[in-house]
């Protein structure tokens, strides 16, 4: 464990494999497979997308940077780890043109900015390790890891609690606005799916599918 | 005493868990809610963690287990729970299922919701929307048991999968024997996770397995499996594509005889 060293050929491997499967996912993706089934459309990305990558907020990257280093601290950013985390930034600022609410719950698009940042503080224990048992001889490494681990777990919670809590009420007010319109939709001589999904009702839309 | 010991840490977390729930839901006021539950936390998380951690005969890995077992009970049945009562529009599920339940009955991966979204009203294949060839993954469940059960279970076992990579790239990590108790730490970042709330399915659950799968590959030096991970990360979807850019990035700052 943490023995392996990072050889010149080690190196160009893992260098040349993401590159190379990256380029061809894109191409195969973008120019192909998609392409195909839509009718000779391209994809969203195209159109929606890149505009916006070109078009690009530096404020909405910098305000979801603040928000994400403001749960998490600076530690992942001690390992080049934290690199992980730079494309679901800014696929994240772009979706959601900046950081709010409805994005924060769904957490769809920051999953690989969480799991990143995890890598990140992972790969930078050591040296968090090495630097307080010199300057504050801590006697062993597990005192230290055990108060990540209380700040990790204090800062989960105190960001997931009110989260859930939204959720939790927001689940409440949509069941009660979604019977509604399921209601007044049954009503009508002959709901279709589009009448079906405005409520959102998942079973409904499931079986209409079909 | 009556209970036996090893049922100590379990009643412990679902306690934790139900007690910090409470205020949480049953309050109307989001920032009083705040303040409840965070001062819930620093009451019961401290002196858990610090009881817990003086208990001789419990290892981190039992410990470390108890809890992501605990978690993903959790989040099996809140899904569940969504699922049963219709709580939550779920359109992304019912993409998915619809589109494996005419893969197994009409060999065709096509749904009537994600067209809606470009104004077509007739089935539409999943492909030409997105580039996920890892859902047909699911198919095999879903042929054997064809109900969005299936489809809750999976994301639970890819939840339970990912704490368990998470716990072993913490170990990878370690070179002192007290590191394993660090293994909590992902219990934490799985806290964190919204996507544990979210009562919908669709691709980027595969995303945390693969790419701490990816992270434990390359920190192992293992090259056929980073191969593999990062393959079946661009199969999740085209936007994926970045992160394997990402890679490449960090393998070309790692110095020559750096540990990987």
């Amino acid at each position: 464990m943490g023995t392996h060293r990072f050889s010149k050929e080690k190196r160009r491997t893992y260098i040349i494999t993401p590159l190379l499967i990256g380029i061809v996912s894109f191409v195969v993706s973008f120019f192909v497979v998609i392409p195909f089934f839509n009718g000779g459309r391209s994809s969203a990305f195209f159109d929606q997308v890149l505009p916006s990558v070109l078009a690009l907020n530096c404020k909405t990257v910098a305000d979801y940077s603040f928000q994400i280093l403001s749960v998490w601290g600076a530690i992942p950013l001690l390992s080049s780890m934290s690199i992980l985390a730079i494309p679901d930034l800014f696929v994240n600022s772009l979706l959601s043109g900046g950081f709010h609410w409805t994005t924060e719950i769904s957490g769809r698009f920051q999953i690989g900015i969480l799991v990143s940042c995890f890598l990140g503080t992972c790969e930078s224990i050591p040296i968090l390790a090495k630097y307080f048992k010199s300057k504050f001889n801590i006697a062993n490494t597990e005192r230290l890891l055990w108060i990540m681990v209380l700040v990790f777990a204090t800062l989960g919670l105190f960001r997931a609690g009110p989260k859930i809590s939204e959720v939790v009420h927001r689940l409440q007010e949509d069941w009660r606005s979604d019977m509604k319109c399921i209601e007044l939709v049954s009503q009508t001589n002959n709901p279709t799916l589009c009448d079906y999904q405005l409520c959102g009702y998942f079973s409904k839309l499931r079986k209409y599918g079909r | 005493m009556f209970v036996s010991k090893d049922l100590i840490p379990t009643t412990i977390i679902m306690l934790f868990i139900i007690i910090t729930q409470v205020p949480i839901l049953v309050i109307n006021n989001a920032e009083l809610r705040t303040w409840i539950a965070t001062i819930a936390v620093f009451i019961l998380v401290f002196p858990m963690f610090l009881i817990l951690s003086q208990i001789q005969f419990l290892s981190s890995r039992i410990l470390f287990i108890t809890l992501l077992l605990s978690l993903a009970l959790f989040h099996f049945l809140y899904q569940y729970l969504v699922y049963s009562t219709g709580l939550r529009a779920t359109g992304d599920t019912a993409a998915i299922e619809q589109s494996l339940y005419n893969l197994l009955n009409h060999a065709t991966f096509s749904n009537t919701i994600e067209g809606q979204y470009f104004g077509i009203s007739t089935s539409l294949n999943h492909f030409a929307v997105h580039n996920s060839p890892i859902l047909l993954i699911l198919a095999l469940p879903y042929a054997i048991y064809s109900s969005t059960i299936t489809l809750i279970l999976t994301k639970t076992a890819l939840f339970l999968l990912t704490g368990f990579l998470a716990m072993w790239y913490v170990q990878s990590v370690s070179s002192t024997r007290a590191i394993p108790i660090a293994s909590l730490a992902p219990f934490a970042l799985l806290i964190q996770v919204p996507l544990l709330f979210v009562p919908d399915l669709y691709e980027s659950v595969f995303i945390p397995p693969l790419l701490v799968w990816s992270a434990l590959a390359f920190r192992l030096d293992k090259p056929w499996q980073f191969l593999i991970s990062n393959f079946l990360l661009v199969m999740v979807k085209e936007t994926m594509f970045p992160i394997l850019f990402a890679w490449a990035l960090i393998a070309f700052l790692r110095k020559k005889g750096e540990h990987i």
